[in-house]
């Protein structure tokens, strides 16, 4: 049983935990980073309370109208969400004792803010208190990104890239409320029992629902400005971890929340959300593959695996549409599952990559990697699992969620016309494609940017022992625990998140099969595909331990087993060992297939010139080479011109409306003001 | 000796037009420089002018390189940019047949500049064979390259006979020259396989080694030795064909040939082996001649040479030889090259077996000398091999011993070539530059 009255006062605790914590950070980092562990801990105990009990909490805070109350409600739906952000946060916290000594302590402020907005966000049950949470999210990381290290300008503009975009997605979001408004006049529609939106202002909410938060988490077309992968990778690392993992779950929570309240699905929108979802994780996959910048790779990540999860939400419409209750909310839970994998695992590789790059001096991960790797056991391990995990090896989280996506695609041939089994069918094929580049890219992002040459490290780069070690430990531990044990994260809250979104329990699709005991199989819908991320873990243990036999590790004192195993040196084609300065692969080199390849996309120009005179000689005179290979944003031609015609714009309205007569200003409020009456009057009246 | 009018003795101060550097080699204590001038057909000889000195340094380094350190053939330059980096490939690697290797400036894919590494199977034939009479060098020189043995031994034994002015038969010049058109049969039919293979035509590849093997076994029947080893002797050869089995060599030489050309008609139609050949490694005609391609990579960039033509030894000035060119530059045009050269060498062997003179095998007593004359008293001869123009310099001592040979390998002066056609290509384009330009690193290092 539940203290009545516990849950809300663990709510209020976690909120005055961050809020103490951001006027406490001007103090002492330290203090405040603890506050925010503390406030993360309290947020996951409360939402795990929430998710197994089923039970909510609601504080009214104060009436908006008369029949909308400002409130902050947790069902298990959000607390759901909160708990994979609590985690995270919790892990970054940690890892923020040690890593930000050389940032402004501002940082840990604008840090935890911004973390109190999300849980705002998340805990809001109406339009208004989302929306003021929203605003001061957006608002505290603009400021948060402003601290991020390097070229100044670049850094100011990448806050204000993130600013813009941000805006954006608030006044489409306010225009989706509109739609929900109108539902039955009042703004508590966030919480449960909504009445169902249809029809033309359905597909209005959905739309303008889907822009909104589709700008947040990056999506296709309006990732192509590139502005997520240059805010996120522009911030400090722990504040990158927490805009690229939380952020844009938040646009995962608003879009499935918004869908949640709309009835009677028109086709088309699961055919948008599908070629939204698809384009976004091709292109985001392919741009990651590209990136040479150790935070800019995973912020491109982003952007791929928010795309499998908008697709996620596509086949949920286009199953719903059909019919098919079983398919849809299977594709449900591998949106909410994949939204779990990817912030654990988005978060784990900000907080790595950024510790590599603050060793190694450098973003860049073309520039050799010669920094020894003695004392950075935990980093490599953390390092390790996370990429395996987004490049979705088995049994870890981002392979089960991955595997889900694709199931659900695979089952396209249920659906009920042959347009739709099509669309399904292609959709299923990019990700696919999506999935095989992100195996590239993680490759790279851990061979060039966390892999370190034997040897002992420069003093003070290890973090054994420290709380950073803690939260790389704390990251390995979720990303191996959250696939290995998937089937009991769907039993955790199966009845209870089920239940506010109205579908099938979700512990439904966990069981057993072909000797494998229930609930260690999870089932994608009707008979159709299986896996058992719990026993493929002890397959692969299996294989290791034979593995770690042949190689000889069980001859040691104790256990003598095993036989010897030959040592040689490494082969280098028959010669000296390489040359590290010269003959160094690098990653920039790992990726330009892609960039040939693709140079459509990329539009990859090669040239060699060559500089010096040419003399007619026997053999081939001195040439130097200066090779510049570009790679340009297909899309970004089309945002410059729109930035243009909008500076263009603005002065004419500034030299035109605005020129600075006092008196022109005053008829402006004045006219205002008595517009706001006659609409106030006209609309009480 | 009839061919001494394809022969100038002058000196040359810079190289003019048309002109393309073929060796230099040091005799005594004066270096040469032997130039190949494709206008006017001839060879020519000339001190090396000290104001071209420096340029040669590749060829002259070749031949003092210790035996165990490679070499590298750097056609000069630079590579700086990001990204860029040296990609280590071979001396043993998969794609590299033999021990020798590359260093690919790359910044991934796309090749910048590469820098064959030769003088990995280095033996100092050259020094070996000093001291020595000209039978037992031969027994080195033509185990230099083995594929290339025929065009070795009839190279080297050319120029000793000269410098010893032994009158050799014609029947076993012909017969040599019978030998060489095998060799160079076989060895365009394993560089088509090759191709194939790097193309995955495997039943094209299977195809062409069969014909390959047929030309092996005709060469082990009718000279007694697959690769043609052993075959010739100073002043002579071993063999003496009969005149049914020249017949028989020669109807056989047109079933292969006539096989061949229906694979090729294949060959012509397959797109996919089409692709992969066209438009790659291209070689122009400047960089060619500049760089000093030799054989069938020069032809396919429409330079005019071919020893047998251009410096015709015994019994080239008597037969028809048509001269195989391609202006297209890429691998496909050399390709081309050599798939009209198993034709047209058939047809010359066949001409050669046809008309091969009756008047013995070996020399008799030492005849009379007659040769041009040259500033030192060394001799030379050029033989096309099937990879190009192999030069030769010998020097013999009072005693008939060899005191100085010069080998300039065919695929020693396509090194830096095949480096300037694989400028800008991808790497999935190297096998089919390497296989076109038909390179052999024994031969360049021997």
């Amino acid at each position: 049983m539940i203290v009545p009255g516990l849950l809300d006062a663990l709510l209020l605790a976690a909120m005055a935990a961050f809020g103490a914590g951001a006027v406490l950070g001007f103090a002492s980092k330290r203090a405040a980073y603890l506050l925010g562990v503390v406030g993360s801990s309290v947020g996951a105990a409360l939402s795990l309370i929430v998710l197994t009990s089923g039970a909510s909490a609601s504080v009214d805070l104060w009436q908006l109208t008369s029949t909308s109350f400002a409130q902050l409600q947790l069902s298990p739906f959000n607390s759901y969400f909160l708990l994979v952000s609590s985690l995270v946060w919790l892990g970054t916290c940690l890892y923020s004792m040690r890593y930000d000594d050389d940032y402004p302590a501002s940082l840990s402020s604008l840090m935890l803010l911004t973390v109190l907005s999300m849980v705002v966000v998340l805990a809001s049950g109406d339009g208004f208190t989302f929306l003021i949470g929203w605003e001061s999210m957006t608002i505290a990381s603009f400021f948060m990104i402003l601290e991020g290290k390097g070229d100044r300008e670049g850094v100011r503009n990448a806050a204000y890239l993130f600013l813009a975009f941000g805006e954006g997605s608030t006044v489409f979001i306010m225009l989706a409320f509109s739609g929900l408004f109108s539902l039955d006049g009042t703004f508590n529609f966030l919480g449960q029992g909504s009445a169902a939106l249809a029809g033309p202002l359905g597909s209005w909410v959905f739309v303008t629902a889907l822009i909104g938060f589709g700008l947040k988490m990056g999506l296709a077309p309006f990732h192509m400005s590139e502005w997520l992968p240059i805010a996120h990778s522009s911030a400090p690392s722990n504040a990158s971890a927490i805009l690229s993992s939380t952020l844009t779950l938040m646009g995962v929570y608003g879009l499935i929340t918004v869908i949640s309240h709309l009835g009677a699905y028109e086709l088309w929108w699961g055919w948008l959300a599908l070629a939204v979802g698809g384009t976004s994780a091709l292109l985001g996959a392919l741009f990651s593959a590209v990136s040479e910048h150790s935070k800019g790779l995973p912020a491109y990540s982003t952007i791929e695996n928010n795309g499998m999860i908008v697709v996620a939400i596509g086949s949920y419409i286009v199953a719903s549409y059909y019919g098919l209750t079983l398919l849809a909310d299977f594709a449900l839970v591998a949106a909410l599952f994949h939204s779990l994998a990817h912030s654990l695992s988005k978060a784990s590789l900000f907080l790595v990559n950024g510790w590599m790059s603050k060793l190694r001096g450098t973003f860049d991960l073309s520039s050799p990697n010669q920094v020894p790797g003695a004392g950075g056991r935990s980093v490599g391990v953390a390092g390790g699992f996370t990429v395996l995990s987004l490049a979705a090896v088995p049994p870890l989280a981002g392979f089960v969620s991955e595997w889900m996506i694709l199931e659900v695609l695979f089952q396209s041939f249920r659906f009920g016309d042959l347009t739709s089994q099509i669309v399904g069918t292609l959709v299923g094929a990019v990700v696919a494609l999506a999935a095989g580049v992100m195996v590239v890219t993680m490759t790279k992002a851990y061979g060039f940017g966390i892999l370190r040459p034997r040897g002992k490290g420069p003093a003070g780069t290890g973090v054994e022992g420290g709380p950073a070690s803690w939260s790389f430990a704390y990251f390995s531990a979720l990303i191996v625990g959250t696939g290995v044990a998937a089937p009991a994260v769907f039993l955790l809250a199966s009845d209870a998140l089920s239940r506010t979104l109205g579908a099938n329990p979700f512990g439904m699709f966990v069981t057993g099969l072909l000797g494998v005991p229930s609930p260690f199989v999870i089932l994608s819908g009707s008979p159709f595909g299986g896996f058992s991320p719990t026993f493929t873990a002890i397959a692969f243990v299996l294989v290791l331990v034979c593995v770690a036999f042949a190689a000889g590790a069980f001859r040691t004192r104790p256990l003598r087993l095993g036989v010897a195993a030959r040592r040689t040196e490494g082969w280098f084609a028959g010669r000296a060992s390489p040359d590290e300065r010269t003959e160094a692969y690098n990653s920039f080199a790992y990726s330009t297939p892609i960039r040939i390849m693709l140079r459509f996309l990329f539009r990859t120009k090669e040239s060699v010139v060559n500089v010096g005179s040419v003399q007619r000689t026997v053999v081939e005179s001195p040439e130097e080479y200066i090779v510049d290979l570009e790679v340009l944003d297909v899309f970004k031609r089309f945002y410059d011109v729109l930035a243009r015609w909008s500076t263009w714009l603005s002065a004419v309205v500034s030299r035109k409306a605005m020129p600075g007569k006092l008196g022109l200003y005053l008829i402006y409020i004045m006219a205002a003001f008595i517009f706001v009456i006659i609409y106030v009057l006209l609309t009480l009246g | 000796m009839a061919y001494s009018n394809r022969v100038e003795v002058r000196r040359v101060e810079m190289l003019e037009d048309g002109v393309q550097l073929a060796s230099v080699f040091k005799i005594g204590d004066h270096t040469y420089v032997m130039l190949s001038d494709t206008k006017a057909n001839k060879t020519v000889l000339s001190e090396l002018p000290p104001t071209l000195g420096e340029e040669f340094g590749p060829l002259l380094k070749g031949v003092d390189a210790p035996a165990g350190a490679h070499l590298d053939m750097d056609p000069g330059g630079r590579v700086e940019g990001y990204g860029v980096f040296e990609f280590p490939y071979g001396p043993v690697s998969f794609g590299v047949p033999e021990a020798g290797g590359f260093k690919l400036v790359t910044y991934g894919e796309r090749v910048i500049k590469v820098v064959p590494q030769v003088n990995f199977k280095k033996r100092g034939v050259e020094q070996a064979s000093i001291g020595r009479s000209p039978q037992d060098a031969l027994i080195l020189v033509e185990r230099s390259a083995g594929n290339f043995s025929a065009s070795y031994s009839t190279c080297f034994l050319t120029a000793v006979e000269e410098s010893l002015g032994l009158e050799v038969p014609s029947k076993a010049r012909w017969t040599r020259a019978a030998a060489v058109e095998l060799e160079r049969i076989y060895n365009h039919l394993h560089v088509f396989g090759r191709l194939a293979e790097a193309a995955s035509q495997n039943v094209a590849a299977a195809q062409a080694n069969a014909l390959k093997e047929d030309v092996l076994r005709l060469n082990s029947k009718h000279f007694g030795h697959r690769y043609l080893f052993g075959l010739s002797v100073v002043g002579g050869v071993r063999r003496e064909l009969s005149k049914a089995e020249c017949k028989e060599l020669s109807n056989a030489s047109r079933v292969i040939a006539r096989e061949f050309s229906e694979l090729v008609s294949y060959f012509l139609s397959s797109r996919i082996f089409l692709d992969r050949l066209q438009g790659t490694a291209k070689l122009a005609a400047a960089d060619a001649l500049r760089l000093g391609a030799v054989g069938p990579a020069a032809r396919g960039s429409g330079i005019q040479w071919d020893d047998r033509l251009t410096y015709p030894i015994e019994p080239y000035e008597d037969i028809y030889v048509n001269m195989e060119t391609d202006s297209g530059e890429d691998a496909m045009a050399r390709t081309m090259v050599r798939v009209n050269e198993v034709e047209s060498s058939t047809v010359v062997l066949r001409e050669i077996l046809d008309r091969i003179p009756g008047d013995g095998a070996r020399a008799g007593a030492e005849g009379h000398r007659s040769r041009v004359d040259l500033p030192d008293d060394f001799s030379f001869c050029r033989v096309e091999s099937p990879s190009g123009d192999l030069v030769q310099v010998v020097r013999l001592d009072n005693e008939g011993r060899v005191s100085g040979l010069h080998i300039r390998p065919p695929s020693l002066v396509n090194w830096l070539p095949l480096a300037k056609s694989l400028q800008g290509n991808v790497f999935t384009d190297f096998q089919f530059a390497f296989e076109s330009f038909g390179l052999s690193f024994a031969d360049s290092d021997r």
